[in-house]
């Protein structure tokens, strides 16, 4: 067999290959990366001449075999995996068959499917780079077999060329095209939720204020709300077991139907605000809530004013939420009373003994709880995200031993005393404060601005407590780095993050425009849904009034299938049909109904021989309408006002011709 | 100077009985400046063609009756020495002439064709080291015998290509056949055949035909032809652009022989056939009663279009 690639073309195909088994590294499994290297030096070899391709029932065999491995291997995973497995799998044994151009336009176009499915997984500019890189490099390919012997620049020029002209139509599309629902549902990642999790013991904060990673993003329609007010809420827990806090049953009774999109009725009043969040994926159900946040689109309250998603956040999404002033509350039912102020009865005794002292002496409640507050910003209390281990009496440690913790201890203890003083009370954990972005008017919350608080029934309402205020104002203030200024505590594990470097000027601006970019990527690429795309055509739109937005829609895609039409057909290369040879066609018809088809390979004349012998009219006439129609069609120079003379000639002879 | 053709035409008509077509396409070669190649079974009148073309267009000719066991130097000529001059002299042969009847071609062997076919191409010939130069105009005329018949080496496809034509006699029909063998003509050959016009008269109508004028419609059609014998699948021997260029001059000196300043596709198709029919075959002859192949192309491209 001619081997129809050359050295260049392959190995452009197999750089193509395995840059694309690095993008997608992460979701493959390693067998079927070593599986399709070996496909790919089994053609290198075979392209030397040392092995031959392999035969049909060979492929089929390896085909069938290795797909039910793959599944066997991978099916665990999920179907979606499954899926990604497979067509990796049928990517890389295009190898062993690629033996036309044919083959190679298969080969792209999986490639094409492949960077798709790239998508799936990264959102950020950086990977859409990446995923640019390798559509440049599937282009090439194609470009490498059909280009011939293109010299290097050359190729290259061609190969940016032919990109950079179809950007415009690609952001064309990308503006005006409707977004459809995906067809298909995202299965639920095998991948760990990041963030916040389902319950809250002393320890768990201090996990993720290690980690710089973005967890939502926040800008505001009005004024930025202050800094002493982001209380971002994301979980509630009324339910104590001696260790951990956790949702009672009621409350994860909530969640479910929340996943089933039924919202709790929240009487608001009052509009304030509204933001606009870009929430990172974390593969699980929360929004992060500011009080107080209305439901809407995709997403659904609680009754402790948290918000949930109707479907788990797996990407990037968007949401608006619009903020209000007051809320209406009802009194607690007896059932909610006693799960607010539900404690183990075991444990934790000095503690028990400390407030049944400050009892008997005849202070008032809320005074006890204020003493405690002062205790913390008074007394020895340290702010730390290193603190000593604690014992099974989590809050006697903690209150009279150790004294360091950050703001789970420190709410985890206050929630107790609290109970123990008939105080209903609940643990908020969410996240805190966020660096604003004053060019841009966003903000960024990061995993480190976890935080945990309490708050207090009172006067039939909640009323939001921070102990953490007590010891550390500052982290209220200004953020957890502020709070640990003096100690290397603030993202002790990552050395390269430049959040950890913020100090040195020139790291901090490039830091803050990356943000910035990132930001505008987010928001305008990532989540440019069809509300933000209706706003935008709408807004272009509203300039020029007669113009409605889906029929101009509807125009703008008509014009440019038109214009794909007009530049397929080329209609005005056709040639436009000579006066002679309209004649000479009517001529045609006429005695093409009297059964004398012309034939191709026919002339004129010998077309006008057998129509003479069909008509009546003399052959004469036939022989002057062949030689006439020969001279205007095929002399040269002919001058125009003959031209015109003969033309008259031929039209008077072709009606004479069709009478008979 | 068309008066002259009507009359060139009609006195080959008188010496060879009902072949109108073949002798137009015979005059039609040499207006073109082209070779050409008759072939045919013998007694069909090829010698009595080329010679009375010859003669007629007032063309000193030579004849030349190829055999077996003839050598390049039995046409080409051959050097002697002159012992009185103390030097070689070199005597022409018989491809010094205007018009040269080479009979039966195909019986000589190939070395003694390809001799021939070299001085076709070239106008001239080399031999011990020297160049002589052929007088021009200089035709050749070849008969040839079918490929069926004993003694015959083929001309390979490269040499047929040398020749513009290749013409067919075919029997006559039973009217001109009834008419010879009445003696209305005497086939007395030594009635002399009066030349109609000199070398001078020639020369003219030669650039006559070149300044004839083809326009794009009709260069068009050719291309197409040609093209289709390339892609169209049909022959195994597509056409050559020389080709191409040959049968443009064919075909102009065919619109010159109907009296026309212009190229139509009809001028084409006349000399399609015998231009390209031995190129297209090779040294296949087309089996009698099949679709030839320069036929097939001819139907298969459409002038009107």
């Amino acid at each position: 067999m001619k081997e129809f690639l050359n050295r260049f073309n392959l190995l452009f195909i197999i750089l193509t290959y395995i840059s694309m088994m690095s993008a997608l590294y992460e979701q493959i499994n390693p067998f079927l990366v070593l599986f399709g290297l070996l496909c790919s030096v089994w053609r290198i070899v075979n392209f030397y001449g040392r092995l031959p391709l392999l035969g049909r029932s060979w492929l089929n065999f390896i085909t069938i075999t290795s797909s039910l491995v793959t599944i066997v291997i991978v099916y665990p995973l999920g179907l979606f995996s499954i899926m990604l497995h497979l067509i990796m799998l049928g990517f890389s044994l295009k190898f062993l068959e690629l033996k036309s151009i044919r083959d190679v336009h298969v080969f792209v176009n999986t490639g094409f499917v492949l960077v798709a499915l790239f998508f799936i997984f990264h959102y950020s500019i950086a990977m859409a780079l990446v995923a640019a890189l390798l559509i440049l490099l599937l282009l090439a390919v194609l470009l490498s077999v059909h280009g011939g012997r293109l010299a290097g620049t050359h190729f290259l020029k061609l190969l940016l060329k032919s990109c950079l002209l179809s950007l415009p139509l690609a952001v064309l599309l990308f503006i005006v095209i409707p977004r459809l629902p995906s067809l298909w549902k995202m299965p639920l990642q095998q991948q760990a939720s990041t963030g916040l999790s389902d319950s809250v013991s002393p320890g768990q904060i201090a996990e993720l204020s290690r980690s710089s990673a973005l967890a939502f993003r926040a800008s505001f329609v009005g004024d930025p709300v202050p800094q002493s007010e982001r209380y971002w809420r994301v979980m509630t827990f009324d339910d104590f077991d001696g260790q951990t806090w956790s949702a009672s049953q009621s409350k994860k009774m909530q969640e479910q139907q929340a996943k089933q999109g039924l919202s709790v009725n929240l009487q608001l009043s009052t509009r304030k605000n509204s933001v606009d969040l870009i929430v990172e994926p974390h593969y699980n159900y929360w929004v992060p809530a500011l009080d107080y946040s209305e439901p809407g689109f995709g997403r659904v309250s609680l009754s402790d004013y948290a918000l949930r998603s109707t479907t788990p956040v797996v990407r990037r999404e968007h949401f608006e939420v619009d903020l209000y002033q007051q809320i209406e509350t009802k009194p607690l039912t007896t059932e909610e009373r006693q799960q607010l102020l539900s404690l183990p009865a075991q444990g934790n005794l000095k503690t028990q003994d400390w407030v049944a002292t400050k009892v008997k002496q005849g202070i008032d409640k809320q005074d006890i709880l204020k003493q405690l507050l002062n205790d913390f910003s008074t007394k020895n209390f340290r702010y730390t995200l290193k603190p000593p281990a604690l014992g099974i009496d989590h809050v006697d440690d903690f209150l009279f031993s150790t004294q360091a913790g950050f703001c789970v201890h420190y709410a985890s203890s206050y929630l107790y005393v609290a109970r123990l003083l008939g105080v209903p009370a609940r643990m908020v954990t969410g996240y805190l404060g966020g660096e604003w972005q004053a060019e841009n008017k966003f903000m960024s919350i990061r995993q480190y601005d976890a935080h945990a608080w309490v708050e207090i029934w009172q006067e039939d309402r909640w009323l939001r407590i921070d102990p953490t205020a007590y010891v550390a104002p500052e982290r209220i203030e200004w953020g957890l780095e502020q709070s640990l200024s003096n100690s290397d505590e603030f993202l002790a594990d990552e050395y390269f993050s430049l959040q950890k470097w913020r100090n040195i000027k020139l790291l901090n601006q490039l830091r803050t425009k990356i943000a910035q970019i990132d930001y505008l990527w987010a928001s305008w690429v990532i989540n440019y849904d069809n509300q933000k795309q209706l706003r935008l055509l709408q807004s272009w739109f509203t300039k020029v009034p007669w113009l409605n937005f889906f029929s101009t829609v509807l125009m703008i895609m008509l014009l440019l299938f038109l214009s794909v039409f007009l530049l397929i057909f080329k209609p005005w290369i056709r040639q436009k049909i000579n006066a002679e040879d309209k004649l000479y066609a009517q001529l045609q018809r006429y005695y093409s109904k009297r059964g004398l088809r012309r034939q191709k390979g026919q002339t004129v004349t010998d077309f006008c021989q057998l129509a003479s012998a069909k008509s009546s009219q003399p052959s004469t006439l036939f022989k002057s309408f062949s030689f006439k129609y020969n001279s205007l069609k095929y002399e040269v120079n002919l001058s125009a006002s003959e031209r015109k003379k003969r033309l008259k000639q031929l039209g008077f002879i072709c009606k004479q011709l069709q009478k008979g | 100077m068309h008066n002259k053709i009507a009359n060139i035409l009609k006195q080959l008509n008188h010496i060879l009985l009902g072949k109108e077509e073949q002798i137009k396409l015979a005059l039609v070669c040499l207006l073109a400046d082209g070779h050409l190649l008759i072939e045919d079974l013998p007694g069909m009148g090829k010698t009595t063609l080329a010679s009375a073309l010859a003669k007629t267009l007032g063309l000193d000719y030579k004849r030349v009756q190829f055999t077996s066991d003839m050598l390049p130097a039995d046409i080409l000529g051959v050097s002697i020495f002159d012992r009185n001059k103390q030097q070689f002299n070199f005597h022409k042969g018989p491809i010094f002439s205007q018009v040269l009847l080479a009979d039966e071609i195909n019986r000589a062997s190939p070395k003694t064709q390809s001799a021939l076919l070299e001085a076709m191409e070239e106008k001239q010939i080399s031999l011990d080291s020297e160049t002589y130069l052929l007088p021009l105009p200089f035709f050749v005329i070849a008969t040839q015998n079918p490929m069926d018949q004993a003694g015959t080496f083929p001309l390979p496809e490269s040499q047929l290509d040398r020749f513009m034509m290749r013409i067919e006699l075919g029997f006559p029909n039973i009217d001109a056949e009834l008419k010879m063998l009445k003696g209305h003509i005497s086939s007395n050959k030594k009635l002399p055949i009066p030349a109609i016009i000199n070398i001078e008269d020639l020369r003219m109508m030669q650039s006559a035909v070149r300044k004839i004028q083809a326009s794009d419609a009709v260069l068009n059609y050719l291309l197409r032809l040609i093209h289709e014998s390339r892609y169209g699948g049909i022959t195994a021997h597509p056409l050559s652009p020389r080709c191409s260029k040959i049968l443009l001059q064919a075909a102009k000196a065919m619109a010159f022989l109907q009296q026309r300043d212009y190229l139509i596709p009809e001028d084409i198709q006349a000399v399609f056939v015998a231009v390209t029919e031995h190129r297209l075959a090779g040294i296949n002859s087309a089996k009698p009663g099949s679709k030839t192949f320069s036929q097939t192309l001819l139907d298969s491209v459409d002038p009107f279009a």
